[in-house]
């Protein structure tokens, strides 16, 4: 990465914890950067997510006295989230409009500057083999961050700003070429993405299929590509008894998991793998696209790459 | 028995053959720990007392350890007939515990490599449930603290007690740990009963199941895909380490079975000499 950007960064780690992509042993993963020049800037895809920083995996919520909840003190630390690249950022944009009205999330959020990266501007979803919805030219206005660096592939840079925060961040960096990007909405004008719509009628009219009956006798319910997901936000609400720490918390939960669907009484919705598989696929490509005009599966890859049975999501797209 | 208010539950902790280290962890939790205590009226604990007295009855037994002797077993139906509701503790109450080993393997070479001149009874392992009925399962080897402190609170609540039903793999996965079994590796997290925070696979050591299955656990796709990869031993001696071998069996053999009701009589021979092999 040029002098500039170092030396910006630099500057940048007085005021925020610095988070970004790194090599880890034979993966890339994201996670607290002590050495600026272990950044990795190759644009390959980490293994784990930014979701996080905004959702921790395990968040106490309520501290409860005397049977009351009393939303608990907790000071959110200053975050840099440095090189998310498109796709991720699309995930960012659909969790800040699924939790627009949630406090935590926002108080994180406050705190955050996001800085996105490409490595190869604007060839990203070539590169990494979006299935899931189109490239559209005018992306960026759709997708929220504060500082956008983008590398052509011929060596030129090129940064935006696409907030105030982040126009006055660059400026008190230093950096005065930049253009100015105004977020859009999530949604290009020219309407909610064409290759979207057409998984989702293909899905909706999918249930029954083959493919589900193939994967009821594959998939071991390890929930492990739900957790991997960056879009994946379902969450389990968890009270401890423990006197020292009588307390309300939130986990990251999973479709996968009986607890999911577990109602009082015992029964449960979801009591089959292809049910849950299904579900899953069915929250991703139909029920988030319907809520939200956006894809609930932004295309990343990491959930067949962490599947230890090998299911493919580009490929069980392919046969649904 | 007849209850009145402010009464202090009765409690009594009993250890069976064991390595007393569920015990200690409980001891280990300190002031969280005492805290407890002073809210109930502890009545026996076996690892710091000398010479145990009976009561008359208690409202809750914690049991540790297997009932492997005589005397472990009496004690065990006794503290039972006393008690309003028994709570297992740890993997050798639940699962059987590590010297289950013996069970698959051959107990009389196992014996007698072990004690090469005394000779000592030499009964097959089996679970505290085999003798008596369990109310509540602690599981683990050895328990988790921080469970222990929060179950041991939830009790005192009635009808409070709930482990979440996650696998091994949720708390493996958030929180960023490599996977094993996709290096090739046996690694029974996503059938095993999280809550232990995967303390094995942060030291890189596969999850070997010693807190047993959880309720979802998918157990027959992923015995098939197991085999696929590795021999039917290998998975076998990975399942025995714990004891867990004939709980994950069965419930195979239950899930299979429950699929066999809805096929012909056919379909149900052939799938119950599949499980005569497994076995
Ligand atoms: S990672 Fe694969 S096996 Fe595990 S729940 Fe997801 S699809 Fe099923
Ligand atoms: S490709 Fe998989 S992990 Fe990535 S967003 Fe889609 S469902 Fe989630
Ligand atoms: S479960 Fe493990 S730690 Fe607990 S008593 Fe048995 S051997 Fe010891
Ligand atoms: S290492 Fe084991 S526990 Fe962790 S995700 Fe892989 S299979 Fe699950
Ligand atoms: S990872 Fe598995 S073997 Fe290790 S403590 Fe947890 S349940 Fe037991």
């Amino acid at each position: 990465m040029n002098n500039e950007i170092q030396v910006f960064l630099n500057k940048l780690s007085e005021e925020f914890f610095l988070f970004a992509p790194q090599q880890d042993g034979a993966v890339i993963n994201i996670k607290e950067v002590r050495d600026i020049g272990d950044v990795d800037w190759s644009g390959r895809m980490p293994t784990n997510t930014w979701k996080a920083l905004f959702l921790p995996a395990r968040e106490k919520m309520f501290d409860i006295s005397d049977g009351r909840l009393v939303k608990s003190k907790t000071s959110q630390p200053k975050i840099a989230a440095i090189g998310v690249n498109v796709v991720d950022l699309k995930a960012l944009t659909l969790l800040e409009l699924v939790f627009s009205r949630d406090v935590y999330y926002q108080e994180r959020r406050c705190n955050t500057l996001i800085i996105g990266y490409s490595s190869s501007w604007p060839n990203d979803y070539k590169k990494y083999k979006i299935f899931s919805h189109n490239f559209e030219e005018d992306i960026l206005e759709h997708l929220i961050f504060d500082i956008f660096i983008a590398q052509f592939a011929v060596g030129r840079m090129k940064i935006y700003s696409g907030s105030e925060k982040g126009q006055h961040i660059l400026e008190e960096g230093g950096i005065k070429d930049y253009e100015h990007i105004e977020f859009a909405g999530p949604i290009s004008e020219k309407g909610p993405d064409k290759k979207m719509l057409l998984l989702k009628k293909k899905m909706e009219s999918s249930q029954g299929k083959r493919i589900w009956h193939e994967l009821n006798k594959i998939c071991i319910a390890c929930g492990k590509c739900s957790i991997n997901c960056p879009t994946c936000f379902c969450f389990d609400l968890e009270d401890s008894v423990d006197p020292d720490n009588p307390e309300r918390v939130r986990k990251w939960g999973s479709c996968f998991y009986n607890d999911f669907s577990l109602v009082a009484g015992g029964g449960k919705e979801l009591d089959t793998v292809s049910k849950k598989i299904f579900f899953w696929y069915y929250h991703k490509f139909v029920r988030i696209p319907f809520e939200y005009m956006m894809p609930g599966c932004v295309g990343c890859g990491r959930c067949s790459k962490v599947c230890p049975v090998g299911i493919k999501i580009e490929e069980v797209l392919k046969k649904v | 028995m007849t209850k009145r208010k402010n009464i202090k539950p009765k409690i009594a902790i009993i250890g069976l053959t064991s390595c007393e280290g569920c015990q200690f962890v409980m001891l280990d939790q300190g002031r969280r720990f005492l805290d407890w205590l002073a809210k109930v009226q502890l009545e026996e604990f076996r690892l710091v007392e000398d010479e145990p007295i009976l009561a008359e009855h208690y409202d809750i037994c914690f049991v540790e350890g297997n009932p492997v002797t005589k005397a472990n077993i009496k004690l065990l139906k006794e503290m039972r007939c006393r008690s309003d509701k028994l709570v297992v503790v740890g993997n050798c109450a639940a699962l059987g515990g590590v010297w289950e080993l013996k069970n698959y393997a051959s107990k009389t070479r196992a014996i007698k490599a072990v004690y090469k001149k005394l000779k000592v009874a030499n009964p097959d392992i089996k679970e505290v449930d085999n003798f008596v009925k369990v109310d509540y399962v602690i599981p683990g080897c050895p328990i988790d603290g921080d469970e222990f402190i929060e179950l041991a609170n939830q009790l005192l609540k009635k009808g409070s007690f709930r482990i979440p039903q996650n696998p091994v793999c949720y708390e493996c996965q958030s929180r960023g740990y490599q996977c094993l079994l996709q290096q090739e590796e046996i690694c029974l997290g996503p059938i095993t009963l999280g809550g232990c925070k995967a303390v094995c696979l942060k030291s890189k050591q596969a999850c070997w199941g010693c807190r047993g299955l959880f309720d979802g656990a998918q157990v027959e796709n992923f015995m098939n895909y197991l085999l696929k990869h590795f021999s039917r031993e290998q998975v076998y001696r990975i399942m025995e380490v714990f004891g867990a071998r004939d709980t994950i069996l069965k419930r195979l053999e239950e899930m299979q079975g429950k699929k066999n009701r809805k096929f012909g009589k056919s379909k149900v021979n052939k799938i119950d000499n599949k499980i005569k092999k497994l076995k």
